[in-house]
């Protein structure tokens, strides 16, 4: 692959999804850290002027916005460690619950962004959700992707480390590992995957910010 | 892979179910088309789409495939002929990039707008209107999003301009713009001059009759 750039957040979990796709194929890339919430470059603006956002893939001065498109154009071009199946019915169901996962990130983290009653709604909203991903998207399988990882454990690699984050901050347990033992399962073999384990983000310095992040919600839901 | 059945779920007046039908006769795949008496939902329905419980599925050989643009790139990887998405992986990506900013951008508002009332309405035509002056942005001077002839976003949104022109009758408001989006406007109309997606549309002033109904129900009746 001729020069790849990707703009990003460190925070993110989309990012971490192209991150991730990148390692595992062994794509050279150069990073580009974005201040995409508060103070969005000129270079951002002219890459993602649709949705001004990260992560954007720029191959060859080309740029590519939205992960899940991103992790199909990488797929494309570089199918060494395929994220997909050959089967056009696998690839369809691991597009299936990649739609499902963004479809639902709102609903899935609205528990960090509320308290009290509305929290309480939230969780449960979330936790309905799970419970179809576990029961229908991952059943009994190794991984979403079947015996090896594919997109959409990728598109849920959030579960991993974001989500105990924001749990231990808003101070709610969404996930119980006694209730979603094999999503609970899947995370520690998905974790343990040096692709993963080598790309994650610092813990502590995720606490930090998604502290500041969860305060700055609540105080705008209050004004 | 041409020897299996393949049947489709749908409903008259859903378009979502209309873009796999236009896939489906562009690719000329022969199909069974069972049409769901919603909301009333088919043992069948519930089974072959448990997690969402909604129309379009495809099922082919047995196996079901909900998600309308899920089933878009299925129908493209298991039937070789008449390619909706293009070969080029960077081009295949913005056509990927444009529909889903059709389904996550100009839908949600167009519904908004179809749905609120007041300065609330005016708010989401306003959105509406800069949504598919976005949208012309990726038409650019092309015939089609699909070039010369139509393609995966063309097939994902050519309904979108008759639709659009019933929520603004219905609920009184503005949002094709002529001066504002002028290439996206012929658009509206030169892909429903292609004869297989002009032949495939459902009745005007039956679909017309039940948006009217739908805006009774949820807006009481005033705009």
């Amino acid at each position: 692959m001729a020069e790849v750039t990707l703009l990003g957040l460190w925070p993110s979990p989309f990012v971490y999804r192209v991150i991730w796709a990148l390692k595992l194929k062994g794509v050279e890339y150069e990073y580009v850290e974005e201040d995409a919430v508060y103070n969005k470059s000129d270079r951002l603006l002219e890459y993602n002027p649709v949705h001004k956002k990260v992560p954007v893939l720029v191959h060859a001065g080309k740029p590519i916005a939205e992960s899940a498109v991103i992790l199909e154009y990488i797929e494309e071009t570089r199918p060494h460690n395929p994220l997909l199946a050959k089967d056009p019915h696998q690839r369809a169901l691991a597009r299936f619950w990649t739609k499902f996962g963004e479809d639902k990130s709102i609903a899935l983290f609205t528990f960090f962004i509320t308290e009290g009653e509305e929290q309480v709604k939230a969780t449960k909203e979330a936790q309905e959700y799970l419970r179809i991903l576990e029961e229908h998207g991952l059943g009994n399988k190794k991984f979403f992707g079947g015996d090896e990882i594919g997109m959409a454990d990728f598109e849920f690699g959030w579960l991993n480390l974001w989500l105990p984050v924001m749990e231990q901050i808003a101070g709610v347990k969404v996930m119980e590992a006694e209730s979603f033992p094999r999503l609970h399962a899947w995370i520690q073999r998905f974790k343990e995957l040096p692709t993963i384990k080598q790309n994650l983000p610092d813990h502590s310095a995720m606490l930090t910010y998604f502290k500041d992040r969860r305060a700055f919600f609540l105080a705008s839901a209050k004004s | 892979m041409s020897g299996e059945t393949v049947k489709l779920l749908g409903h008259w007046a859903s378009p979502f179910a209309l873009r796999v039908i236009w896939a489906l006769k562009l690719k000329e795949i022969e199909y069974e088309y069972v049409g769901e008496d919603l909301p009333n939902k088919s043992p069948l329905l519930l089974e072959y789409n448990p997690v969402h419980k909604k129309i379009p599925v495809l099922v082919h050989g047995g196996k079901p495939i909900a998600e309308s643009l899920v089933i878009l790139e299925y129908l493209d990887e298991a039937w070789k002929h008449n390619p909706i998405l293009p070969d080029d992986p960077y081009e295949r990506a913005q056509a990927r990039f444009w529909a889903r900013f059709v389904d996550e951008k100009c839908m949600p508002s167009i519904m908004s707008a179809f749905t609120k009332k007041g300065e609330e309405k005016e708010k989401a035509a306003k959105e509406a209107r800069e949504n598919f002056k976005i949208l012309e942005s990726g038409l650019g001077k092309k015939q089609f999003f699909g070039g010369e002839s139509v393609g995966f976003v063309d097939i994902a949104a050519g309904w979108i301009g008759l639709w659009t022109r019933m929520v603004e009758e219905i609920a009184d408001v503005n949002i094709i713009d002529t001066a504002m989006m002028p290439l996206l406007e012929s658009w509206f109309q030169r892909v429903l001059q292609v004869p297989i997606l002009k032949e495939c549309l459902p009745p005007q002033d039956k679909v017309l009759e039940r948006f009217k109904g739908f805006h009774k129900f949820l807006t009481g009746g005033s705009s």
